[in-house]
């Protein structure tokens, strides 16, 4: 779901200030992504064998798509960074055959987000790219997997999916300092289907495909300006295809992918509904040391805003109810590293590294939150 | 033992209150120069904005906001561009400051009968990419991306045939504001040009440190961008980077153009600041006594200073609302003259801002200077000749540096230097001089006890013996005088280069354009010409190219005699061609050069034996001799290279007439060609030109009127401290009408005086702005036309303004016994 926020506000989950923002090319995307006319396009509708490594790549036949990568790492010395990254396919017409599917007319448009936020001197830095789907701009692959935009690249090191390998840097501009990630991914855990078997209801008529890795170990370096830091943490990837849009009903959501000191991977997203009310599609999912996942519905967890910076909710209580197996409530406290961590790019989000703390207060963990539909 | 500070505000009050109800007319001259000065400003800010606004409606919008076009020597194609780009994306150090790039191709295609430029764009390679232009309705920006549709602006797309007779294309309107041609997705406009994989330039947005302020200096100043350095171009190794400017012309046009009316208006500022100062000098000479006066009485000399400041900082404000008023008033009764929507003229923050600061500052800061220059201490100091050496020398020090630097700024500030010198030294020298004059012409001349005696002498001694008293106001006339000239020479230099492109552009007579489909004229065409009475028939081609990697449209002509001396070459070119001057710069050849020229899938060696002023060209023009349509297309085809006939008719005398019955002959005969009176769109083009330059015109005169109500104010303080002499020519005899006629007599010398001062500044200026302003803003060059009609009329409004200026001072002095 990391990803769905990011496509949901593109697909006009929200809104940002037009200073910030190209009017054309919001304007473009939103026309381009918002269409709720979906003819032609392939539908999530019901639950599918996911195919590897096929799967690990594009699927064009779906409207939208996406590749999200969140880690929370820290240098030897407990300096913590948070790095994200982000690859977004839109298809940009239906139906095209391959042979017109070639060269400058892909049919595809990608959007790239990275991010790195360090901790320690509060400061968030990101930076956005756009490019049409071309072999030297950007595209995916399933085999060997390599996705890439504009120069930053998510690809396979060997001849399997894992290790995958996260090149980005950006140029310095101004009071922004250049920035760089060079980190090397393998995974840990088994992949996660969310949902139905990999099929995740939004709604009566909304689905997607979804599924995760929670827990990668990221080993690497991550710079800012011209300070290079050692770094080594986790990281959580995000894998979802859709072609439907977010249901109207909705105003955005919140959703947290969280790596506990206990060794569980947890992840919560509750969908918020324009009149306030719950919805009855919120969903999770919590992975335990062994690697036994247990899927949340609606029903299994309520999340409660308790502080805000300006008008985004920065720290949370989850109340996680025990399951069928009757384990006991479990309350989860998280809070932004700092609260200044949004996406002021061609759409608004919060995106940023939390902090997790049991209902005692003691530390239980740390991950990734995102908050949509705010601004 | 002093006053208290309340008694002395009171008393200081009173007098001040005193001092206007009984001379209005000297308080309120230094607000009505304020007020005449904003005005100035105010219709120049406005008027600016909206012909800047009106040119770039009308002009191709260029570069759409990039700074800098990267090409390739020998052609560009994307393999080239992607490799750029990964080399800016992995941080090279070269194109560090590079913030976007964007690849584009550009050419022309025919659609039916018609041929229409077109402009190819990646559209997502800059995330950021400013004003290129976009679908109207933004969801179809995916079929842009994925079909092949191009995009028009409205009138474009209405004259273009109806879509479906366009094959496989499909036209979208565009509402991009100053959009021309058509624009397409990249590959796209590909294969419309037939050129798969090829590119004609990556376009650069390049970030400058200095942007922020430039643009706070725009803001303040519209136009001025134009004179202000373009950020560095990078030095990208394989890669020739040129600045936009160099690309488009038309837009820095638009932009110098508005600059030279700001100019003006600083121009006017700094007059209006130079009569403020000089009827403030003249107040407080007037109120010496009663300032001893309150100073004996213990009031503290800050205190005074600071209620001189309060008084005209009021006075400013009033003068400020006033002229604001005043001036939008006449920015739109302009626009409305010059037919410019006005629309675009409306009172923004800067303006407002512009009109206080000139407004408060200058009335409230001069009076407080003129105080303490009114002071015993300071009474009757003059810059000393040293001074005015080294304020003469510095200023042309400046003036060298600023066009030895070649820029526009440079010039500018030139320009700048120029003028202050004129008012702080060049002016105050003459007025020297003319006293050392006038001195010595009084020693040698015994007094005559005729009344012509005594009024020469009379004349003499005011010219000799005042003539420093109002320096500032003659400096300021001077400047006025001297702008005036400049810019009727450039108008007029710029009007003569428009009537030599009218002539190059428009053969007289009937042009007639035949579809590309249309077979060739036939000697039988031209048999059937001839009997209609038409001299001479000459036939025209043209393909677009390619010129050292960049675009160039090739021109076919019989370049015999006649021909090329409408491009200014003597003889006929058999076997060379010619170059435009905006094709010379962009690719460094010259007279001599031979180059290469792509077209047509062909490849032809041209010799250069002639570069050519091409006003409004914005690409590369190549004329070459007719004979050569074979080397171009050995394979001739109907229609490549002989789309443009144009048959000239000698009798000029019957054109009109002619003209039109024989542009419905040729119509009738070509069915569906494009038949133009070429006299009548001459006539339309120049009534756009006059148009656009009536501004100035008006702008000058403003400018003239500023300078006359500060020399009223001035002159009016010398007449009063002349009432003693004007008593004894009472007594001896002259009559009021005699006065008056001695007042004028010697505000017309006055005048004379700062009238020479203004001629060799005037005609400076006018070089500066021919030879330096011009091709710089421009791209092309223009030659100083001196006629000396254009510049006496500026002179002899110089004389008149200044005799206009005296004629109430010298009436009110023919009433004083």
């Amino acid at each position: 779901m990391a990803v769905l926020p990011l496509a949901l506000a593109l697909l006009g989950g929200c809104e940002r200030p037009a200073s910030e923002t190209p009017p054309q090319l919001v304007g473009g995307l939103r026309g381009a992504l918002g269409d709720e006319d979906v003819a032609g396009f392939a539908l999530a509708e019901r639950p599918i064998d996911f195919v590897f490594p096929e799967d690990h790549g594009s699927h064009p036949k779906f409207r939208s798509e996406w590749w999200y990568l969140t880690g929370v790492l820290a240098t030897a010395a407990g300096r913590r960074f948070g790095v994200q990254f982000t690859l977004f396919r839109q298809a940009l017409r239906p139906g095209m055959a391959a042979e017109q599917a070639a060269g400058w007319r892909s049919g595809q448009a990608y959007l790239g987000h990275f991010a790195i936020a360090d901790v320690a001197a509060r400061r968030h830095w990101h930076a956005e790219r756009l490019a049409r789907g071309h072999p030297a701009l950007a595209g995916v692959e399933a085999e060997p997997f390599a996705a890439h935009i504009d120069g930053w690249r998510l690809a396979s090191v060997g001849s399997g999916f894992w290790p995958l390998r996260l090149e980005a840097r950006t140029a310095g501009r101004g009071s922004t300092p250049a920035l760089a990630a060079d980190l090397r991914l393998k995974a840990t855990r088994p992949i996660v289907r969310q949902g139905e078997r990999g099929l995740s209801r939004k709604g009566p008529g909304g689905a997607s495909y979804y599924y995760s890795v929670p827990r990668i170990e990221a080993t690497g370096t991550v710079a800012v300006g011209g300070d290079r830091h050692q770094v080594a943490g986790f990281a959580w990837l995000d894998r979802e295809w859709t072609t439907g849009v977010l249901e109207r009903q909705y105003a955005g959501w919140d959703w947290f992918a969280l790596h506990l000191a206990d060794g569980r991977d947890l992840m919560v997203c509750q969908l918020r509904r324009h009149d306030g009310e719950r919805s009855g599609y919120d969903f999770g999912a919590l992975t335990d040391a062994a690697g036994n996942t247990r899927i949340l519905g609606a029903e299994d967890f309520r999340l409660a805003p308790t502080d805000y910076w300006r008008e985004w909710p920065t720290a949370w209580r989850l109340t996680l109810h025990g399951g069928a197996s009757g384990e006991p409530a479990e309350t989860l406290l998280m809070r932004a590293a700092f609260p200044e961590q949004v996406m002021t790019l061609s759409v608004v989000y919060w995106e940023g590294v939390v902090g997790v703390a049991s209902a005692t207060g003691a530390a239980a963990g740390s991950g990734y939150m995102e908050l949509t539909g705010y601004r | 033992m002093g006053l208290p500070d309340g008694s002395a505000a009171w008393l200081l009050a009173r007098s001040q209150l005193r001092f206007a109800w009984r001379n209005p007319v000297s308080v309120c001259a230094a607000a009505i120069g304020i007020c005449l000065a904003v005005v100035a400003i105010s219709a120049v800010h406005l008027v600016g904005k909206a012909v800047r606004a009106d040119l770039a409606a009308n002009t191709a919008e260029g570069l759409f906001g990039y700074t800098h076009v990267l090409t390739v020597s020998g052609g560009l194609d994307e393999a080239a561009y992607f490799a750029l780009r990964q080399r800016w994306r992995a941080g090279e150090l070269a194109l560090a400051n590079v913030e976007g790039m964007v690849p584009v191709i550009q050419g022309s295609v025919r659609i039916g009968a018609a041929s229409y430029a077109l402009m190819g764009f990646d559209p997502l390679a800059d995330v950021r990419r400013g004003r290129v232009p976009a679908p109207a309705a933004q969801r179809d920006l995916g079929d842009f991306l994925a079909s092949d549709v191009v995009l028009a602006p409205p009138a474009v797309a209405a004259a273009m045939p109806m879509p479906a007779a366009i094959a496989g294309l499909r036209v979208r309107v565009v509402e991009q504001p100053a959009a021309q041609g058509l624009y397409a997705d990249l590959p796209t406009a590909q294969r419309l040009l037939a050129r798969p994989g090829e590119l004609d330039a990556v376009w650069l947005r390049v970030a400058d440190r200095h942007s922020v302020l430039f643009a706070w200096l725009d803001g303040l100043l519209p136009g001025i961008d134009a004179a202000l350095p373009a950020a560095a171009a990078p030095a990208v190794a394989g890669f020739t980077v040129s600045a936009a400017s160099r690309w488009q012309p038309l837009r820095r046009f638009a932009d110098a153009t508005v600059f030279l009316l700001g100019m003006l208006a600083i121009l006017s500022v700094f007059m209006a600041a130079a009569l403020a100062a000089q009827a403030s000098l003249a107040n407080a000479a007037r109120r010496r006594r009663e300032r001893e006066r309150l100073l004996a009485l213990g009031a503290a000399p800050g205190t005074l200073r600071w209620l001189a400041m309060a008084e005209g900082a009021a006075l400013g404000c009033l003068a400020t609302g006033a002229g604001l008023a005043i001036g939008v008033g006449i920015a739109n009764w302009l626009l409305a003259q010059a037919q410019i929507d006005a629309n675009a003229a409306s009172i923004d923050s800067w303006l407002i801002g512009k009109a206080l600061v000139c407004g408060v500052l200058v009335a409230g800061a001069l009076p407080a200077v003129a105080d303490r220059a009114a002071a015993p201490s300071h009474a009757g100091h003059t810059p000393s000749r040293p001074s005015r050496r080294i304020g003469l020398t510095a200023a042309a020090a400046i003036a060298a540096a600023g066009l030895w630097h070649g820029s526009l700024a440079g010039a500018f500030t030139a320009l700048l230097a120029l003028a202050l010198a004129q008012v702080g030294a060049a002016v105050p020298a003459l007025a020297g001089a003319t006293q050392w004059a006038a001195a010595a012409a009084l020693a040698r001349r015994p007094a005559r006890p005729t009344l012509g005696g005594l009024s020469a002498r009379a004349t003499l001694r005011a010219l000799g013996e005042r003539a420093g008293e109002i320096k500032l106001a003659l400096g300021a006339l001077s400047v006025a005088a001297a702008v005036a000239i400049a810019m009727a020479l450039m108008v007029a230099s710029l009007r003569q280069d428009f009537l030599t492109m009218l002539a190059q552009r428009l053969v007289p007579g009937v042009s007639v354009q035949l579809p590309e489909d249309a077979p060739p004229i036939t000697a039988a065409d031209v048999e059937w010409m001839r009997a209609l009475g038409v001299q001479a028939a000459r036939r025209y081609g043209e393909l677009s190219g390619r010129l050292a990697g960049g675009p160039v449209q090739v021109s076919f002509a019989e370049l015999d005699g006649a021909e090329t001396a409408r491009y200014g070459f003597a003889g006929g070119l058999a076997e060379a061609a010619m170059l435009n001057e905006v094709g010379a710069r962009l690719h460094g050849l010259g007279v001599g050069d031979t180059t290469t020229v792509q077209a047509s899938g062909v490849e032809v060696a041209v010799h250069i034996a002639h570069v050519f002023a091409d006003y409004g060209a914005t690409q590369a023009r190549l004329i070459v001799p007719l004979a050569w349509r074979a080397r171009f297309a050995p394979a001739e085809t109907a229609g490549d290279a002989a789309g443009r006939v144009a048959w000239r008719r000698a009798t000029a005398t019957a054109a009109e007439a002619d003209v039109e019955a024989l542009a419905a002959l040729l119509g009738e005969r070509f069915g569906a060609a494009s038949v133009r009176n070429h006299e009548e769109i001459r006539a339309i083009a120049l009534a756009i030109f006059d148009r656009t330059f009536a501004a100035s015109r008006l702008l000058t005169a403003v400018a003239l009127a500023v300078a006359a109500i500060g020399l009223y104010a001035a002159l009016a303080a010398m007449l009063t401290a002349r009432e003693r002499e004007f008593r004894l020519l009472t007594a001896i005899g002259y009559s009021r009408g005699r006065i008056w006629r001695l007042g004028l007599a010697q505000t017309a010398l006055l005048g004379s005086v700062a009238a020479l001062a203004a001629l060799p500044l005037g005609i400076f200026m006018g070089w500066v702005l021919c030879a330096v302003v011009q091709p710089l803003a421009f791209g092309w060059r223009i030659a100083l036309q001196l006629d000396w009609g254009v510049v006496g009329y500026p002179l002899l409004l110089c004389v008149a303004v200044a005799v206009a200026a005296g004629a109430v001072p010298s009436y009110r002095a023919s009433f004083r016994r």
